[in-house]
């Protein structure tokens, strides 16, 4: 095999690289699975407006062009979000890192051959999101939206559809690339880190907002008849210019139909917009090589260059007290939390699901979104719906472990019979969650009702997050990240319900509750009590229940955490059978 | 002392060691020796607390460790053959952790820690992740977390191993010395010269039982054999070790030359 072949697909498996990926078997479970989710809402999509389709063109002949520049839009935005949510989650294989450097620098490989793996690596890996994405939406949308103009109009919408999608994708792809490559070259890593979560927050929430914002966009009036139920209306809420995807509607337009002169300008633009970004990864991955190669050996300068969430840490370690195990303990998991990826993205994800679910409730609320953004009920729910989300992520991510083989640390070294780790488990969720949700709740109570009251509402808000850190660390026994994954522990299948419920009860509800009392002094001081006297009363279950944490069990774990269970005794086990 | 009486360790069918007694007295260095499968290492992960005697005790000054688990542990030093650490944190970071799981008071854990970094030849590399540190590097950073504590019984399991010349003469002169101020020191290696050399009684497994246990000196003058080398062999009795050799070179050796197969 080719020195070009071997790096694409070591290049290629990058792309799917995950620790808790424990077998191929998984990694494609898993991708089946990604793809799965990604590819129904758009097949989905396109096939529910076969209905709608037949009402405009027998009904309503002039709605016919807008709706299908609307669902095209849609479409677009969906492409884009899609394709920028994987990449967002293949972020550290997207440009070339120290590592690469070390290992490939000293072999006799010509960075040609290097780069042009990595580069046909990223197409390949574009395509192969993009394209049974848009296939997906292609297929039954240009045969619905085309029915009326012949075979010739079906194959002109395919075409144009697929182009407009995948250049779109190509567009975000690219320029994900590019920034990744850029800090690649310009930092130690710590700020890329930082902004793959980030970004990752963006994408996941991105696209639950699509799915709960696109219907929104495209309203059918129905009314029933004697024959069963009928359109009698379709209004649709065309999207803002500034949107990056209504770039590259002209591009489909001109596609479709090569008489658009309108359209023709923009899409020249589009296209060299495109083969820009395109070309602008292909360079940045060039030089990113060129530039890990220079400072792979090179000693970082000072401690700044490594995220270590410093602040939360100082925080954790207030909140512990003065217990040093604690301490120990807390910065353990604010560190791991701070530098790897897996545990990030699983806060990221839940995050987006808070963020999403706020925005379903603006959506859903009785006056539109303008009237819904100053609702009481709605602001005041707002930070909490966050903190809990993210408090869920942080619960899921203490499963996950992280370098597992070295968790002996804490075996060999740590003492057991204290609910040191408990506490600090709970003072690093403070840390975390506390500090944005309070100045979230203070800054949107300040603005609706004024600083004294926001100050009353921040302080109730803080009370609500330690409690609920409390009762994050009651469903778990173990030192985070110390311990293997166990599949399937969550029973999200069963529970899922209840994490819903648990949401909107700890937002809206005690929002709700708090609002009922607002104007009532003597009540709403009886409430902060009441919260008061449940982070007195979790906390002294955190306590008890956290002495029992075992730290790490003294016998050994039957899989290859030691050597000598493993690769000794199975040679042994062999040889006495 | 440390005595080890009887220890045996099974899983299920399986007998890892059986019947292993010796003591550690202070002021020695107690040499573990052995092939791979011997039982080396359920031993010394015995004798860290980290696993559990099938039967057989761990006794401290006459006293059961196991009874008194965390007590033994919080003076015991530790140094695993698997340099396994949180490769996300810097050296300096996983030495603190340690040493706050150890409860070493936080005046002298930074001065200890930017000391020792020092007097190894890391310090420089301080502020860098243990993801790019080398093996003798992560080796250093395993032995400074061992000794952070001042334990009174420091395990040494391949503590050797990636060190460099000058790395290697310091911690040969350290463990005779903890040893000299009245440490007790259990050293396993498969490096027998360095054991020759720091070691003042060895203890050799085989198979899971005891097939050794003297002072270098006896076993040398009792089985008139000339080094450590030669009475690990001959105890051990490892057999071919020529023949294997040659058989070695010639796979080495070994091309596809047409369709029948040359040797």
């Amino acid at each position: 095999m080719s020195p070009f072949r071997v790096l694409f697909r070591e290049f290629f498996g990058q792309f799917f690289a995950s620790e808790s990926v424990t077998s191929d078997i998984r990694l494609r479970q898993g991708i089946i699975a990604v793809v799965a989710f990604l590819m129904a809402p758009g097949m989905i999509l396109a096939i529910q407006m076969y209905p709608t389709y037949s009402y405009a063109v027998r009904g309503a002949p002039e709605l016919v062009e807008p709706l299908t520049r609307q669902l095209t839009s849609l479409f677009l935005t969906f492409s884009t979000v899609s394709v920028g949510l994987v990449s967002a989650f293949a972020w550290d294989a997207l440009s070339f890192d120290r590592r690469d450097a070390m290992v490939l620098g000293p072999l006799p490989i010509g960075r040609a051959t290097v780069v042009s793996a990595k580069l046909a690596a990223l197409v390949v890996f574009l395509l192969g999101a993009c394209v049974p994405l848009n296939l997906m939406t292609a297929v039954p949308f240009s045969m619905i939206a085309s029915g009326h103009k012949g075979i010739s109009g079906t194959v002109h919408h395919f075409i144009a559809h697929m182009v407009a999608t995948t250049c779109a994708a190509a567009c975000v792809f690219s320029a994900i690339v590019i920034l990744r490559g850029l800090l690649g070259m310009t930092t130690r890593g710590h700020l890329a880190s930082a902004l793959a979560s980030l970004l990752q927050f963006a994408c996941v929430s991105a696209l639950l907002c699509f799915f709960i914002l696109a219907p929104t966009m495209l309203t059918i009036d129905r009314r029933p008849q004697n024959a069963g139920i009928t359109i009698s209306g379709i209004h649709m809420t065309v999207m803002p210019a500034w949107m990056p995807t209504r770039w590259f509607l002209p591009m489909y337009e001109q596609l479709r139909d090569p008489q658009n002169a309108a359209a023709a300008n923009v899409a020249r633009r589009s296209a060299i917009a495109t083969l820009a970004m395109i070309g602008g990864a292909a360079f940045i991955t060039l030089a990113g090589y060129r530039r890990q190669l220079q400072i792979a050996l090179t000693p970082a300068a000072s401690a700044g260059t490594i995220g270590g969430a410093r602040l939360s840490r100082a925080l954790a370690r207030r909140l512990s007290g003065s217990n040093r195990v604690a301490h120990a303990a807390s910065d353990f998991v604010l560190t791991t939390i701070a530098r790897n990826r897996m545990q990030q993205a699983l806060v990221a994800i839940n995050a987006s699901i808070g963020l999403a679910m706020f925005i379903l409730e603006l959506a859903r609320h009785r006056g539109g979104l303008a009237s819904a953004v100053r609702a009481p009920e709605v602001l005041l729910a707002m930070p909490l719906m966050l903190a809990f989300w993210t408090c869920i992520g942080l619960r899921a991510a203490f499963f996950v472990p992280s370098e597992l083989p070295a968790a002996w640390t804490f075996r060999a070294n740590a003492p057991r019979g204290t609910s040191a780790y408990a506490l600090a488990t709970r003072a690093a969720v403070v840390a975390v969650v506390g500090p944005p949700t309070v100045v979230a709740a203070l800054a949107t109570a300040a603005l609706a009702y004024g600083w004294p009251v926001a100050a009353r509402h921040a302080s109730f808000v803080l009370l609500l997050v330690v409690a609920l850190a409390d009762f994050v660390v009651l469903t778990i026994d173990h030192v985070p990240f110390t311990r293997p994954y166990r599949p399937g522990h969550a029973k999200l299948k069963t529970r899922w319900p209840l994490y819903v419920l648990g949401a909107y009860g700890f937002s809206s509800g005690l929002a709700a509750l708090e609002l009922a009392v607002w104007n009532h002094r003597w009540h709403s001081a009886a409430l902060l009590t009441g919260a008061v006297i449940a982070v007195a009363v979790f906390e002294a279950a955190v306590r008890r229940s956290g002495r029992d944490w075992p730290a790490l069990p003294t016998e050994e774990i039957t899989d290859d955490f030691f050597k000598v269970t493993a690769l000794n005794l199975s040679n042994a086990a062999a040889g006495h059978a | 002392m440390l005595e080890i009486r009887h220890l045996t360790k099974r899983y299920g069918a399986l007998t890892a060691i059986h019947d292993v007694s010796f003591e550690v007295r202070a002021g020695e260095v107690l040499g573990l020796l052995g092939p791979n499968g011997s039982g080396k290492s359920t031993t010394v992960k015995i004798l860290t607390g980290l696993l559990q005697p099938t039967s057989g005790d761990v006794l401290l000054d006459g006293a059961d460790a196991f009874a008194t688990l965390d007590a033994y542990k919080s003076i015991l030093g530790y140094v695993p053959e698997e340099p396994h650490l949180y490769s996300y944190l810097t050296g300096p970071e996983y030495l603190r952790l340690v040493g706050r799981l150890r409860g070493v008071p936080e005046a002298a854990l930074d001065h200890k820690i930017d000391r020792f970094l020092q007097l190894l030849g890391i310090y420089d590399d301080r502020y860098q992740t243990l993801s790019s540190y080398s093996k003798g590097m992560r080796q250093k950073v395993l032995l400074i977390a061992a000794v952070l504590h001042n334990p009174r019984i420091v395990i040494l399991d391949e503590p050797f191993s990636g060190l460099d010349v000058s790395a290697a003469r310091v911690l040969k002169g350290f463990v005779r010395t903890i040893a000299d101020e009245g440490k007790l020191v259990v050293f396993s290696s498969h490096v027998l010269e360095v054991v020759e050399q720091v070691c003042s009684r060895v203890v050799i497994l085989k198979d899971g039982r005891m097939v050794g246990h003297d002072s270098v000196e006896h076993l040398r003058a009792t089985l008139q054999l000339p080094s450590l080398d030669a009475v690990f062999a001959a105890l051990v009795a490892e057999e071919r070790v020529e023949e294997r050799t040659h058989e070695m070179i010639a796979v080495m050796k070994f091309e596809v030359r047409s369709s029948k197969a040359e040797v």
